[in-house]
């Protein structure tokens, strides 16, 4: 479904529940407890400050958008999961203050899966990105899978994974990468005639584009069109 | 003419190129052959200005001007451009993007969308390419093969009237040899430009039938010749040249 025609609910309190809700939040609060049954897709357009505790019930999934690039100082995000619960988590930060992400993963119950997947470009200052995911005792078949890509162009990112993890029966995978705007691919688009300037230009429009690409089913059109 | 004098080079504390001097016609074909290491990539990023190499003396001169004391984007916007060896991928930038953007930053006005398009679908019939490449990142997810070729419709799209080739026969089946020496023989047709071509093989050679043949070893130009020189080294190897100019043909 396109932005257009996607709902917009304003949130005042500190809780919301949804249920098979595809949405856009407008949060007004420092705190958001989200309750989560069925199946969600909802789109966050600025964090700032929160703290997002979110809930995913039995059998539930939630595939969670935010995009940042205006108010990101120090959001935290909790995911609690239960049982045959599915969470893609997708992030994308653009900074130019220095900011905070913490992102802790519990898992409560078994066969879960969780994606978190975070695109972050630092212009400026510093990025701390805190990964934390937990499993309790007696819990089994659960999925950890994170993606994080991270370019600066001035700034620093820093990534922090922590696992504490309390049974054998859990399988996370890490793919973090971070790295400046390539001077090889710098020097190769103004040996073509770019203007230094364009160049970067083009290189972080580039990564963004990348990152953009997977919000596309969901921002202009069906998954089955690809 | 494409002159360079005394060009000495070092990276990471290691002399490269070593007062080395060499001149480039106007309008002819030039081949640089040389052992792996001997700095003929180097040779071709410096003339560039790859910031990463160090020029300790040396001149280049181009039409009055001194390429050592020019940005990489001016070098290119005066009309000379590098074929690399290894050309890099750049993901979430592509080839329609980049050469659009080139060509407005130098002609500052906007590209027309229709005639640049129609001209791209033209080159990459010409090089065998699928109308997909248009708007593939730069050289992203391609075969060695598709990259040289993806090189190739940069090249077309710019026009430079200075060209250097740095090992576009490596890695390249005999039939998209023959597809790439073809386009690079029409090009030469066409536009006239002063090329050097860098390769360790006679294929290539064979099929673009250089002016002028060098032999570069240790930084330094220790031959010149005709295309019989190439052939010499062919049947030879680079065994009998010397920096003393031992095997000098001339
Ligand atoms: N970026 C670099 N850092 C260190 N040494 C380099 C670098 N680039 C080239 N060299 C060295 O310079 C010499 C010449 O390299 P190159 O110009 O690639 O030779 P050729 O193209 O003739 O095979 C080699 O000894 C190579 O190891
Ligand atoms: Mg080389």
């Amino acid at each position: 479904m396109g932005l257009e025609i996607m709902n917009k609910i304003i949130v005042a309190n500190e809780s919301l529940a949804i249920n098979n809700t595809e949405a856009l939040l407008e949060i007004n609060s420092d705190i958001l407890n989200l309750h989560c049954t069925g199946n969600n897709t909802i789109l966050i357009k600025e964090m700032g400050n929160l703290t997002l505790n979110i809930i995913l019930e039995d059998d539930s999934i939630l595939n969670l958008y935010c995009l940042n690039y205006q108010k990101n100082d120090n959001h935290q995000v909790t995911i609690k999961q239960k049982n045959n619960t599915v969470i893609n988590y997708h992030e994308i930060v653009i900074n130019k203050t220095k900011c905070n992400l913490t992102i802790k993963n519990e898992l409560m119950g078994s066969n879960n899966k969780s994606v978190l997947f975070l695109r972050v470009l630092s212009l400026a200052q510093e990025i701390n990105i805190n990964v934390l995911a937990e499993a309790e005792k007696n819990t089994q078949d659960n999925l950890i899978v994170e993606d994080i890509k991270g370019i600066t162009d001035g700034g620093k990112i820093v990534v922090e994974p922590h696992l504490e993890i309390w049974t054998h029966d859990i399988l996370a995978n890490h793919l973090v990468t971070i790295s400046n705007v390539n001077p090889a691919d710098i020097f190769y688009l103004m040996a073509k005639g770019l203007s230094f300037k364009s160049a970067k230009t083009l290189l972080l429009k580039g990564f963004l584009l990348n990152a953009l690409d997977d919000y596309k089913n969901i921002l202009i059109g069906g998954e089955d069109n690809e | 003419m494409f002159q360079i004098k005394n060009l000495t080079v070092k990276i990471a504390d290691k002399i490269i190129l070593n007062n080395l001097n060499l001149n480039l016609e106007e309008g002819k074909i030039h081949a640089l052959m040389g052992q792996n290491g001997t700095g003929k990539s180097t040779l071709c990023r410096v003339i560039m200005h790859d910031p990463d190499y160090e020029i300790i003396k040396g001149e280049i001169n181009y039409q009055d001007k001194d390429l050592t004391k020019m940005a990489t984007t001016d070098i290119a916007r005066a009309g000379i451009f590098m074929l690399s060896q290894s050309p890099v991928a750049i993901e979430g930038v592509t080839n329609a993007e980049m050469l659009r953007t080139v060509l407005s930053e130098k002609s500052r006005e906007p590209v027309n969308i229709f005639q640049f398009n129609k001209k791209m679908e033209t080159i990459c019939d010409h090089l065998d390419l699928p109308h997909d490449f248009i708007h593939r990142n730069i050289n992203l997810g391609m075969s060695g093969g598709e990259r040289k070729k993806n090189e190739l419709l940069h090249l077309w799209m710019l026009e430079p009237q200075v060209i250097l080739i740095d090992e576009i026969d490596s890695g390249l089946d005999v039939d998209a040899l023959r597809i790439v020496a073809d386009s690079l023989k029409e090009y030469y047709r066409k536009f006239k430009p002063t090329i050097l071509i860098i390769t360790h093989h006679n294929k290539l050679l064979e099929l673009i039938k250089p002016d002028r043949v060098y032999v570069m070893k240790d930084g330094q130009i220790v031959a010149t010749g005709d295309y019989a020189l190439a052939e010499k080294i062919e049947n030879e190897g680079f065994k009998a040249f010397t920096i003393n100019g031992l095997g000098n043909n001339e």
